[in-house]
């Protein structure tokens, strides 16, 4: 699981959102709470938010506010109770894209961000698990249509999935000697299909 | 004030739109290059750092308090939350330029071409040149054959009206259809840009 601040999942999956408590007043951040801007046209008001006020937040604000103890985070609702107990049951068969499509890169901003080491080891193991479904498939399904293989995948997952699926493809191409056609640059090709389509 | 985006309340949110722009189109294509947002991005940068300046001056005895600090932490992370937008959006767009030289050759494929804002255009052509004299100095076209080539010549068909390209035997003329056995060295470019089709 590489991060990078280049890296547009990395980037993405810090766009889904937490709930947060404000455990004090903040001034000139009721932009953050849809339900506050009717109050910003009184002047005497400065735009803030009110302590114990609950407003969902994308991560990346969450993380900040949360260093500095000025919120209070609460695990989203696929890390709950129930859902940490459906997972740990059969980690192979729960849809984790609906779940969130970031499933591992939120779980493990998370748990650091809230210590939670049940978090971490539920990511472990689940990833243990599933990784196995992962690789099997990537490596059995060549000839296939895929889609409906990648559903249950989260973003990192997917990327996984089609990294063996393209090592596979490769080494069946290098054992019918086919690698050493050249081809196309990918580029043209996918110009060329649209036109013909149109 | 502040210009806040239209679609939402939050700060941010067009950098995460320029990035879903991009995902949305698969390597190693382009789509438009996003310049009236990129623009209003740096709209809303300038209307965070005025606010933060703002904050300052008004607040000045007040900056350690939680009503306040906690304030400039969130305009100060949106800053850089729209500036890491806007990185991550042009790094990825130019390391699609870079696969692209190697990929299709020193020419941008014309549905790539209209795509490419003027900087990019300018960096595609600089990043040719660095390479062309690289590959000059080191005496190696360093593209040609990435697949390790099995035979000399190759047998390819023709694609398209193409016309005549020089030779070192002489000239040859790839009319669409016709077939040809020339030297993998001297076709390789044109099999990658459609042109021709190599044919095992």
């Amino acid at each position: 699981l590489l991060m990078g601040y280049y890296d547009i999942d990395d980037i993405l999956a810090e766009q889904e959102a937490v709930h947060c408590t404000f455990r004090t007043d903040i001034i000139k951040l009721a932009h953050l709470d849809p339900s506050a801007i009717v109050h910003s046209k009184d002047p005497s008001h400065d735009n803030r938010i009110k302590k114990d006020s609950k407003i969902d937040l994308p991560l990346w604000i969450a993380m900040h506010l949360k260093k500095r103890k000025f919120v209070i985070v609460d695990n989203p609702k696929f890390f709950s109770h129930r859902y940490r107990q459906t997972l740990t049951a059969d980690p192979t068969v729960v849809n984790l894209y609906d779940w969130c499509p970031f499933f591992y890169q939120v779980g493990l901003r998370l748990s650091e961000l809230t210590q939670n080491i049940a978090i971490a080891e539920l990511l472990t193991k689940s990833f243990g698990e599933r990784y196995k479904t992962i690789m099997d498939l990537s490596q059995n399904s060549v000839e296939e249509d895929t889609a409906h293989l990648t559903r249950k995948l989260d973003v990192m997952e997917r990327k996984l999935f089609n990294a063996g699926l393209t090592a596979d493809r490769e080494f069946q191409l290098w054992l019918k000697r086919k690698s050493k056609q050249i081809e196309p640059s990918h580029s043209v090709t996918r110009k060329r299909k649209r036109s013909t389509t149109q | 004030s502040l210009s806040l985006s239209s679609v939402s309340n939050m700060y941010g949110e067009l950098g995460i739109e320029i990035l879903r722009d991009l995902k949305r189109c698969e390597p190693p294509l382009l789509p438009p290059f996003q310049d009236d947002k990129m623009r209003k991005i740096i709209q809303e940068i300038d209307g965070l750092y005025n606010e933060v300046r703002k904050t300052f001056e008004t607040h000045k005895d007040e900056i350690a308090t939680p009503e306040v600090s906690g304030s400039l932490v969130v305009h100060h992370a949106s800053i850089q939350r729209n500036k890491r937008c806007m990185l991550a959006y042009i790094s990825e767009r130019m390391k699609r330029l870079q696969a692209l030289r190697w990929d299709a050759g020193s020419v941008l494929p014309p549905n790539i071409r209209d795509n490419v804002g003027a900087h990019e255009r300018d960096f595609f052509s600089d990043y040719n040149k660095l390479l062309n004299k690289y590959m000059q100095y080191v005496g190696l076209d360093l593209t040609a054959d990435l697949k390790p080539p099995k035979e000399l010549y190759v047998e390819v068909r023709c694609l398209k009206e193409f016309g005549e390209i020089e030779l070192e035997n002489g000239t040859v003329v790839l009319q669409k259809d016709s077939q040809h056995f020339l030297r993998r060295s001297d076709v390789e470019h044109l099999i990658r840009q459609g042109v021709l089709e190599h044919i095992v």
